[in-house]
């Protein structure tokens, strides 16, 4: 189950790398890079992701029990959820032992989304599955461990008890 | 690695690196070790100083760990255990005052008491649990490999249950 996370370069035509500290580029999955004015031609076999919305089916992936959800609600954006919102979801399979049920409807925090998100330095990234740590209203995580690369952005939207859970912040 | 006439491979490699290896690149924002250490220095009395105010509050159990190798993100967690909620704000709200008076830092945390408050100062981040989340998260197991940095004063002994 690699993950893979791509991060687009900006149309400006420059090489701009994140200055967080961490190489976009240099995660230990594969990634790849497109320089801006050459792979135009592939543009319309690129696919189009799109929101986090009702009726999304998230992976979930942390230790909380439950395995897939399904989103019913987006809190914040008219269109949807994108990464590191917070959605409102119902558990379609679980674990048997676990801290949550099938059918229980959770809070959750997406993590990782194959939509792109914009960084404030240019560079974007996007990820190949969607992802979602499940949390409870007051925002703690219920597991207590959150597998896969995570993203930065969950700082900047005060989620960092799940970037203290995470094992690989990419 | 492959297994090359009985596992020396790594000194090997690095005979290699050594005789042929040069720097293509290096990272042109990477401070001296000597300006990084400062940078450490000063986190690091930002840490303890926020310790000794925990520990005013009659917190217990207060670890200040050193994580700058294994996270990028902070270089300091200090975890803390509030007995009761009010003592958690109180911790919280006292550890805020003196960071914004002392220190011109700002918290970006919750302001809500939970089980788990959370205070991020940018390079320290200060963990408030209850009893019971405390053992339920268990953050010094999975930061094991961090570096506990000793304190002036003496609350390495556990919490009385």
């Amino acid at each position: 189950m690699a993950s893979r996370v791509t991060s687009k370069l900006s149309s400006a035509g420059r090489l701009l790398l994140g200055s967080l500290g961490n190489n976009l580029l240099g995660v230990a999955k594969s990634s790849q890079e497109t320089i801006a004015g050459q792979n135009y031609g592939n543009i319309l076999s690129q696919q189009q992701r799109t929101f986090i919305q009702m009726r999304t089916n998230l992976k979930v992936v942390d230790n909380s029990g439950a395995k897939r959800v399904m989103c019913i609600q987006a809190l914040k954006g008219k269109k949807g959820a994108r990464l590191g919102d917070t959605i409102i979801a119902s558990v379609k399979e679980a674990q048997p032992r676990g801290k949550v049920k099938k059918g229980e409807v959770v809070y959750g925090v997406v993590v990782r989304a194959a939509m792109q998100r914009g960084r404030c330095d240019g560079s974007e990234i996007k990820f190949d599955d969607n992802a979602v740590v499940l949390v409870n209203k007051q925002g703690e995580p219920i597991g207590t461990r959150v597998f896969g690369p995570v993203p930065h952005e969950l700082r900047k939207k005060k989620h960092v008890k799940i970037l203290a859970l995470a094992e690989h912040i990419a | 690695m492959w297994n090359v006439n009985g596992g020396d491979t790594d000194e090997m490699f690095d005979e290699l690196f050594q005789k042929y290896g040069k720097v293509v690149y290096s990272d042109s924002d990477r401070k001296r070790p000597t300006a990084e250490a400062d940078d450490d220095a000063e986190s690091l009395s930002f840490a303890v100083a926020l310790a000794k105010v925990a520990n005013e509050v009659k917190a217990a159990d207060i670890r200040v760990l050193f994580v700058k190798p294994l996270v990028y993100w902070t270089r300091f967690f200090i975890i803390v255990t509030a007995f009761s909620r009010p003592q958690v704000d109180a911790i919280g709200s006292r550890i805020r005052d003196i960071a914004e008076k002392q220190f011109n830092k700002n918290a970006a945390g919750d302001t809500k008491p939970n089980s788990w408050t959370l205070l991020d100062f940018g390079d320290v981040v200060v963990h408030i649990f209850l009893p019971q989340q405390r053992a339920f998260y268990n953050l010094e197991e999975f930061y094991g490999n961090a570096t506990p940095i000793e304190l002036p004063f003496d609350t390495q002994s556990p919490f009385r249950k």
